[in-house]
């Protein structure tokens, strides 16, 4: 059966060892460019740390940009 | 005088709270006092250098914490996920004081760093973990901000697990005693900030998490299994379960994806071929040294349905 957009999401999450409260601050966007690194399958992307680190990097200078304002 | 027991542990993002049963808590200040050290036989000037709290807290609710904290740790502040931690510690009501609704000890963090430090599952216990959350000052206030007059969490979620199956470099494990996870998490030194006696910050340099397998068979350390020497072990040999208890009920249906399971590599080395003694079982130690693989890391923890054939 084929892994819905948070569930791949998480598997991302989880397979580089940071905790799935992230999930519940990503808007649609993020959401979906996270999962993105997952097939529907399950199978994960081919260098995914560097991907995901590029994802967070992303992610916390969304956050960091919000509270400036 | 009022009196206190055990409370809980929350965690905010925004106005989210997620509060938390927890067994113990201990808030050692990790405080630093200057002498004047001048040769005489007593010192006669003091100053305190340092004053930067940690709290320590073990609880059952090990799928909660997980969800919170990360292998390489959680950052607490404005701009992160968790933007705050309370410790509430439960007024007593004792034959001499009453207490009202709101008569209870909250000491709140608002800038901090959050990490795992173990898990154990032993065979006939409700499985713990335990974390540290470590204290820093936001430039102005200090570290922890005490409050005697709060009320405790409208919601307050607990969970407990067992041990379960494991699996173990693709062989079952049904004798085992414990699993203990040590997280092993170092971090900066936690100096206070310049001109300040509060530490302002700390990160994580390294994350080398190490599990031992206490088990009952002996026979398995020997070369057909695990040979006295090193293994290598992987996520898709390796599993560690533990089974969500149920309230008024026993486990959680297998089938219901509410278990914690664990996967791991890494090199596996007998650690204690025999411990025994008389009047008691004999046990054996494996330790599993954890690395990641170049997609994993060093252990995998979700939340899914219990495996009851995991080597299979």
């Amino acid at each position: 059966m084929a892994l819905s957009t948070h569930e791949r999401a998480a598997k991302v999450l989880a397979a580089r060892g940071y905790a799935p409260n992230l999930l519940r601050s990503c808007d649609a966007a993020e959401l979906s460019s996270l999962a993105a690194l997952c097939g529907e399958d399950g199978t994960l992307v081919d260098d995914l740390p560097a991907k995901l680190l590029a994802w967070l990097e992303a992610y916390y200078a969304a956050r960091k940009a919000v509270v400036e304002d | 005088m009022p009196q206190y027991t055990i409370g809980t542990f929350s965690f905010w993002e925004e106005s989210a709270e997620t509060a938390i049963r927890i067994a113990s808590a201990n808030v050692p200040t990790e405080a630093e006092v200057s002498s004047d050290d001048t040769g005489e036989l007593y010192d006669q000037a003091h100053s305190l250098t340092r004053f930067g709290p940690v709290m320590s807290i073990s609880t059952k609710a090990v799928d909660y914490v997980l969800a919170e904290i990360g292998l390489g740790g959680t950052c607490v502040s404005t701009s992160d996920t968790i933007t705050r931690c309370d410790l509430i510690t439960r007024a007593l009501q004792t034959c001499k004081d009453t207490f009202g609704a709101s008569s209870h000890m909250r000491h709140r963090v608002t800038r901090g760093l959050l990490v795992l430090n173990s898990l154990t599952a032993e065979r006939n216990q409700d499985a713990t973990i335990s974390f540290t959350l470590h204290c820093f000052t936001d430039g102005t206030n200090a570290p922890v901000a005490e409050n005697n007059a709060v009320a405790l969490p409208t919601t307050v979620v607990g969970s407990r697990f067992r041990l379960g199956q494991c699996s173990l470099g693709g062989t079952e494990l049904p004798d085992l005693e414990s699993v203990t996870i040590d997280f092993n998490v170092s971090l900066t030194d936690k100096d206070p900030r310049l001109g300040s006696i509060w530490p302002e910050s700390a990160g994580v340099l390294t994350v080398k998490p190490e599990i031992t397998f206490r088990g009952r068979d002996l026979s398995q350390v020997r070369t057909a299994v695990f040979p006295l020497g090193a293994s290598a072990t992987t996520h898709a040999n390796t599993k560690i379960q533990l089974l969500k208890l149920a309230n008024s009920g026993s486990f959680v249906a297998a089938a219901t994806a509410e278990h914690m399971v664990f996967t791991a590599a890494g090199i596996l080395v007998p650690d204690t071929l025999v411990n025994a003694s008389q009047g008691s079982r004999a046990t054996t130690e494996l330790r599993l040294r954890t690395v990641d693989d170049g997609t994993n890391a060093p252990i995998v923890s979700t939340v899914a349905a219990y495996d009851t054939t995991p080597a299979s």
